[in-house]
């Protein structure tokens, strides 16, 4: 492809005489769409992530019955007793009782018919070598992928969708349900961001909208562009300036991914399928925006907020405001499961959060940032299961086993995606290293860190 | 493709060229002819450029017209011969434009110019001063410009590093629109004559009441009683009526009884109401008080307004209101109040809370107060668009989101406070945001006044205001079980930053410091300024009286075993006859209190309880010479496990682990589980003192174990009247504030030490006593504003803000980090550390913005629109360019939607500084149907004149106006290809056709309008 200037060398845009397009013919906006039809349809894998911002208290979420020092002594207000809990059946893990919604996903496929472990995977202790005790380092390297680096702002789950052929031409490839682009979704080409897709457009009527937004320049960073794609695709107001390579290529993903949503509206008012009921909140609304998206738009990864889990202060035992979120979150991974059947086989659902929290509760019936935390992953691939709490791996003493008072990991989160990106999306061993830089030589420090746990088959 | 030749769009020739529907506008840049390298001047250097790309390849031209020397429409060998021969043999000038000129090439050839620094190049002077009023204001109004050039930057800048506080002379528009987010409390001293939550007689109004209902001597003994507040909805009243929502109840008729002294020796009285939404009240039968709407007239028609009449127009309850009762009505003795309250139809919620109060007023300047959380939002956009003193502006919303705290986290805390006889005090949505958002405007307030100041007052400010202490829990550190919330991020956050010279370890031993630190409640009299209120603390809690006992634990009772029913009526049911004041009670054993079993804790112990009886029976006689007095009579009971306490035989309150047991409880009946620890119940009697006589009266109880089986009971009561100190003062008293408190009780007062074995290591001695306990966090907050670690973390903050985000402690700790910023943090560090107490900022932004630094990072023009505006500078900038009158309601939903939620942040890190985290889809979207909104005056909330700026009478064409808003937004630096696209759109119609722009067309502004909603919308307003 011609550059600019290889163009100015040939004489010049004005001896090629481009032509723009008319604003009510075929637009660039048809164009891109021709790329892909709507919807990725069977067979393109994906992943939905959910984030548990605030650090969840995993030893109160997945019960270590099988270690007596989970006990009243350590958690006197917050200690669930083996009755109150859900037994997840290997004689040592227990759930707490506000999650039994997801029991359904862990059991058996009740859903489908097909008989079997399930396909809930919950992974305990996983984390990474020295974890920071700040939320906000703590999410950066749960969101970068490096732990460690506190200045990378691009993100992991970004480095591996942008390596998926037509990425960058793709007006929707994903997008994360928020005001804001999270750290782990960033990177050089924009994804786009909307907490909700009813306020997700332009004002005015289609025809000001349209005359708005114009049309690309002919060629990048071209002049010959109109209205607000001919300034956004258009030459930068000043060579060089901070932040033009990311706020110019965002306004013209606004514009198509505006495009791309609002299409998706268009189809008419989303019914969830399978009996699946979302949580009657916010984060249930967006689940459900999430499987609309899943179904109606090329979208491959979308991503969502859970929030409240940084409990220092009256955390709640079986009620109270942990026990909610974990409901709420248990609903959600359920509802999802159910309305996902037609592309489960080709889906994965993951929980993340930056930390867990101290094995022992704190004067105020809450506890405070720890180590090692728990994920849950969903999905038509995954062996269901409990990994990482069981008498095999569980230690005595675990639970204060990194500075007396936190649970150490026995497994790297990077690890964890390694596997969702290998065995579920099909990437080559050696990209990893690209995706999460630093990987094979912190693979290679941690042997046992880094060791597969095998939830995909 | 099919080609067609086109001249060059510049704006200024602007040639259009019509393909049927479709026209072609493509921008070439203004440039020096000759100066191919674009360095301003025509040297050799310029030939060797062309000569390089012509024949090796080796250099990019950006701007093939500048190397079209000859301007013969191509370039060829004689380009640099031409040059050459210019340069050293005297031979032609390069044609126009040019060599020191920038400007458009006149000659229609088919070379073009895509970069040159002459595009975009204005006045630098202008560009200057319109970079530092982007960064050290909220952006350029009209006018600023001029007004920094001709008082000169230096002059400018002294007066925004110095600014005067308090009001702003000759600034009205400010002082009006503070004064409409604000609201005033007078200071009084207040008393209550009829506390909060007395029982009430109350009738539902489904039918008219009596028509002497509101008259003393109406016998309301057959209406029921009840505890005020009356309502239904907003979690604010107490006994609680679905049958306003549920039926069409349109009205309740409450009465109740107080007692006066004799009332010449009284202030004058006031009727406190909190109410939802109308009422009439009533004293001894007169109407004192009618609800009135905001316009004046009443809501509640007729004398008295019928009892299925709704109110006209709603109103919610929170702040109280005041009405004088006037003393003519009152008499020694008891007076009755009796007060009809109105719904509206189809409310969800309704409040009846009457109290009655003496009030003392006092000359002293009234309390501000704000009402809300969007008024409190909203002084962010009235100060940041109207105030003079913008840098201080700027600053204190840097130091409130430096320190950022959570209203909704306050707010949430005050709506669940209670007072001592369990009663929430700020129960309504209303009441809560009052006092949070009051709360957090002092705190940003004292941010903004003290901005330029010292960063150890704003640490200390931080740390001991109430905000901070509920935000971070710090008020649940405690010596036995501290708290270590607010020390990591005092670390993390607000001093050093992440990882930058502490440890875990640091982290615990600095929670122990703050224990004990916490807030409470004081009178007004108690008021310091800062920062004696910290120096100098209240020790106490709010609650402090003098108490007389009347009944003291230990002395005798006459008791009854509950082994069958005290008093049955000839069905066998309970009755209160025992509890009557005739009542024979001389079969009765006697003993003293506490009566009881188990736990060691009674002095009477029924030892055959266990297994034999769940319940017993006590009375108590007692004198009274007169019910009006003594003044504050309290009854405590401390029990287990259930109490139901009479007064002359009226039930006057039980336990809430007797609730739903009867009314008497049988003596079979169990009760929920209470030990006796010290978690008293309490009632008010002066509420009951209508039930008291001269002479003899019974206080009685009836006490239930919670099993048969269970082997503890106690009844453990006494009667106290109480007078209050100067320290006391009630917490449903609208006067008083909320306050550092440092509790001596709470403190870890044993030796400390942070930042161990490093040179800023802090040792905090282990001999402390009392009060002084609160030098521990005052030296630690010294320390750290003296710690190096502070000064970088703050002067990177500082840099990030005004200069450049390319800089963070992590960047400068690995070195990565641009020379030019690491050398500005040196300079700032020192200046940090050059003042006898570190940390003045005044001094360290001096540095900053030094203007002698004209090549350094604040100045140098390169830097220039380098920053990503936050929302709120995108709001407030936008506003102030087009100088729009903003009287900012849609302003605050506008903020949130737009990712900024000042004041209510739930994450203690503050919003972020690094343009990276507001780039994004949404927040675009959201400025950008803000900009168009905004510019095409759709909004009543913020309106602009484009007449201002247009004259429409000089009939401007489309390159006049464009170029006229070029200077009022950007300084006259558009580019080219910038301002071909404006325009194009500006020119192009809803088809796609060409619209030329017509002076004399009604939609000549409104075109206007929407082209400069098009400009606001560009890359380049994003920036500042």
């Amino acid at each position: 492809m011609l550059n600019r200037r290889d163009l100015l060398r040939n004489g010049g845009l004005a001896a090629l005489g481009l032509i723009l397009p008319p604003l009510a013919g075929p637009n660039f906006l048809a164009r891109k769409l021709l790329a892909g039809p709507m919807g990725s349809g069977t067979g393109a894998k994906k992943m939905v992530f959910i984030f548990q911002r605030g650090g969840n208290d995993a030893v109160n979420t997945v019960i270590p019955r099988g270690d007596t020092d989970y006990s009243q002594a350590t958690r006197p207000t917050l200690f669930i007793n083996d009755t109150q809990a859900i037994d997840l059946g290997n004689g040592f893990a227990q759930l707490h009782p506000a999650m039994s919604p997801m029991m359904e996903i862990y059991n058996h496929t009740s859903l489908n018919g097909i008989t079997g472990p399930g396909n809930l995977a919950i992974l305990h202790r996983v984390g990474y070598p020295q974890q920071s005790r700040s939320h906000f380092s703590a999410q950066q390297f749960w969101e970068n992928g490096v732990p460690g680096d506190e200045t990378l702002e691009e993100g992991f789950i970004y480095r591996r969708f942008a390596n998926v052929p037509g990425f960058a031409d793709n007006p929707f490839p994903g997008a994360f349900l928020d005001d804001t682009l999270p750290i782990s979704m960033r990177g050089p080409v924009p994804m786009p961001a909307f907490p909700a897709t009813a306020d997700y457009s332009f004002s005015g009527t289609l025809a000001e909208v349209a005359r708005f937004l114009g049309v690309l320049p002919s060629t990048p960073n071209g002049t010959d562009g109109r209205g607000f794609y001919g300034i956004y695709g258009g030459k930068p107001d000043a060579e060089g300036a901070s932040y033009r390579d990311i706020l110019m290529p965002t306004g013209v993903k606004l514009g198509e991914s505006v495009d791309t949503v609002q299409q998706a509206l268009a189809q008419g008012p989303y019914v969830p399928e399978n009996g699946a009921i979302y949580p009657a909140n916010s984060f249930g609304q967006q689940l459900t925006e999430i499987a609309m998206l899943l179904k109606r738009t090329p979208a491959t990864v979308l991503g969502v907020n859970i929030g409240g889990w940084d409990t220092h202060t009256n955390q709640g035992q079986i009620t109270g405001g942990h026990p909610n979120i974990l409901g709420d979150l248990a609903q959600g991974i359920q509802a999802l499961s159910r309305d996902l059947q037609s592309m489960w086989e080709d889906t994965i659902v993951v929980t993340i959060s930056e930390f867990g929290r101290t094995s022992i509760e704190n004067g105020s019936q809450g506890t405070d940032h720890g180590a090692s935390t728990a994920m849950f992953i969903a999905g038509g691939p995954v062996v269901g299961g409990v990994y990482n709490c069981d008498p095999s791996t569980w230690e005595a003493g675990a639970l204060f086993s990194e500075n007396n008072r936190y649970l150490a990991a026995n497994t790297d989160f990077r690890v964890v995606f390694s596997e969702i990106f290998q065995q579920h999306f099909g990437d080559a061993p050696d990209t990893m290293n690209q995706f999460m830089p630093g990987y094979d030589i912190a693979a290679a420090e941690n042997p046992s860190l880094f060791t597969p746990l095998g939830f995909l088959a | 493709m099919s080609y067609q030749n086109h001249a060059p769009c510049s704006f200024f020739l602007c040639v259009v060229i019509f393909i049927s529907t479709t026209f072609v506008t493509a921008a070439d840049a203004p440039f020096r002819r000759g100066d191919v390298n674009d360095d301003a001047s025509i040297d050799i250097s310029d030939p060797i450029v062309v000569l390089g790309y012509l024949f090796l390849g080796a250099h990019n031209i950006d701007c093939l017209d500048s190397a079209d020397t000859n301007d013969d429409g191509s370039i060829d060998v004689g380009d640099p011969v031409y040059l050459l021969d210019y340069i050293f043999s005297g031979g032609p000038m390069p044609p126009d434009p040019g060599p020191m000129e920038c400007g458009l090439d006149p000659t229609l050839d088919s070379i073009g110019c895509f970069h040159s620094s002459c595009d975009g190049s204005a006045d630098p002077a202008r560009l200057a001063a319109g970079h530092l009023l982007h960064r050290i204001t909220y952006g350029p109004r009209p006018g600023d410009v001029d007004q920094v050039l001709s008082e000169g930057i230096d002059s400018y800048l002294n007066a925004q590093l110095n600014p005067a506080t308090g009001i702003e002379p000759n600034n009205p528009v400010l002082a009006e629109l503070e004064q409409l987010f604000t609201a005033e409390i007078p200071v009084t001293d207040e008393t209550f004559r009829l506390r909060p939550n007395a029982p009430f007689r109350y009738f539902l109004g489904f039918e008219e009441p009596p028509a002497n209902w509101a008259q003393p001597g109406f016998d309301d003994s057959s209406w029921p009683t009840g505890t005020a507040g009356f309502g239904r909805g907003d979690n604010d009243d107490v006994t609680e009526f679905d049958e306003f929502t549920t039926t069409d109840l349109a009205s309740i008729y409450i009465r109740t009884e107080f007692i006066l002294g004799d009332p010449a020796f009284l202030p004058e009285l006031y009727l406190k109401m909190l109410y939802d939404d109308a009422f009439v009240a009533y004293v001894n039968g007169v109407e004192i008080a009618r609800s009135v709407r905001s316009n004046g007239n009443p809501n509640l028609v007729g004398n008295p307004p019928p009892h299925n009449q709704y109110s006209d127009g709603s109103h919610e309850s929170g702040i109280p209101e005041y009405y004088s009762i006037p003393a003519s009505l009152l008499q020694p003795g008891f007076n009755t109040l009796a007060i009809q309250g109105h719904d509206t139809p189809n409310s969800s919620d309704f409040t009846l809370d009457p109290s009655i109060v003496s009030q003392i007023f006092s000359t002293a300047e009234p309390r501000q107060v704000i009402l809300s959380d969007g008024n409190l939002q909203r002084f962010t956009f009235i100060r940041g668009i109207y105030s003079q003193r913008q840098l201080k502006t700027v600053l204190g919303e840097f130091w409130e989101n430096h320190f950022t705290t959570d209203e909704q986290k306050l707010r949430d805390l005050f709506r669940e406070l209670r007072n001592r006889y369990g009663f929430r005090i700020l129960g309504s949505r209303t009441a809560g945001r009052l006092h949070s958002s009051t709360l957090e405007f002092e705190e940003y307030d004292f941010f903004r006044e003290n901005a330029l100041g010292y960063f150890g007052d704003l640490l200390l400010s931080s740390a001991g205001g109430v905000p901070m202490l509920i935000y971070l829990d710090n008020i649940l550190n405690f010596a036995a079980e501290p708290n270590e919330n607010y020390s990591r991020e005092i670390l993390e956050l607000h001093t050093l930053g992440v990882d930058n010279g502490y440890t875990q370890a640091d982290i615990e031993q600095l929670a122990r410091v703050f224990t004990g630190w916490t807030f409470t409640r004081i009178p007004n009299e108690m008021v310091q300024g800062f920062p004696d209120y910290i120096t100098n603390p209240v020790t106490t809690d709010h609650h402090s009286w003098i108490e007389t006992p009347l009944i003291e634990i230990g002395e005798e009772w006459k008791y009854l075993k509950g082994t069958e029913e005290p008093t049955p009526d000839a069905l066998g049911e309970p009755t209160t006859g025992w509890a009557q004041p005739g009542f024979d009670d001389s079969t009765w054993l006697t003993g003293p209190t506490g009566i009881g079993m188990g736990d060691n804790d009674d002095a009477t112990v029924l030892d055959d309880m266990e297994n034999n009886y769940i319940s017993f029976y006590a009375r108590k006689a007692f004198t009274v010479n007169n019910p009006a007095t003594p003044d504050r009579l309290e009854l405590e009971v401390d029990y287990d496990d259930g109490v139901v306490l009479y007064l002359n035989g009226t039930e006057i309150g039980r336990s809430s682990s007797m609730n739903g047991r009867g009314t008497p409880p049988p003596f079979t009946s169990g009760s929920g589980n209470h030990e006796a620890n010290g978690r008293v119940l309490r009632i008010d009697l002066d509420h009951h003192r209508s039930l008291m006589v001269t002479g003899t009266n019974v206080l009685a109880a009836q006490v239930h174990n919670r099993t048969i089986t269970n082997g503890d009971c106690s009844f453990l009561p006494r009667v106290t009247s109480n007078v209050p100190t100067s320290r006391h003062i009630d917490l449903n008293n609208r006067q008083g504030r909320w306050e550092f408190r440092f509790n001596p009780d709470q403190h870890d007062f044993g030796p400390k030490t942070i930042f161990a074995g490093t040179p800023y290591q802090i040792d905090i001695p282990g001999d402390r006593l009392g009060t002084d306990g609160v030098l521990d966090g005052i030296d630690v907050i010294d320390a750290l504003a003296a710690h190096p670690g502070t000064a970088e973390f703050i002067c990177i903050k500082l840099i990030q803000r005004f200069v450049s985000d390319e800089i963070s402690l992590a960047t400068v700790s690995d070195g990565t980090a641009p020379l030019e910023l690491q050398g500005l943090l040196a300079n700032m560090i020192a200046s940090w550390f050059s003042t006898a107490r570190p940390g003045h900022i005044g001094t360290v932004l001096e540095t900053l913005f030094d203007p002698s630094q004209q090549q350094g990072p604040f100045w140098d023009l390169n830097n220039a629109r380098s920053k990503v505006k936050t929302p709120i500078e995108f709001i407030n900038s936008t506003l102030r360019s087009l100088n729009a009158n903003a009287s900012t309601d849609d302003l605050v939903n506008l903020m949130r939607d737009m990712g900024m939620n000042l004041f209510q942040r739930d994450e203690p890190d503050g919003f972020s500084e690094i343009g990276l985290d507001w780039i994004g889809t949404t927040t675009l979207l959201e400025r950008v149907n803000f900009a168009r909104r905004f510019a095409s005056n759709v909004d009543n909330d913020y309106r602009w004149t484009v007449e201002n700026f247009v004259d429409p009478a000089l009939g401007l064409g489309s390159v006049e106006v464009i170029e006229i808003f070029d200077e009022v937004l950007f300084q006259g630096s558009l580019t080219e290809a910038e301002k071909c696209v404006v325009i194009d759109y500006l020119e192009t119609d809803l088809d796609g056709l060409a619209w030329p722009l017509n002076p004399d067309a009604t939609d000549y502004l409104a075109r206007i309008r929407d082209m400069v909603g098009f400009m606001l919308s560009m890359p380049r307003w994003q920036f500042q």
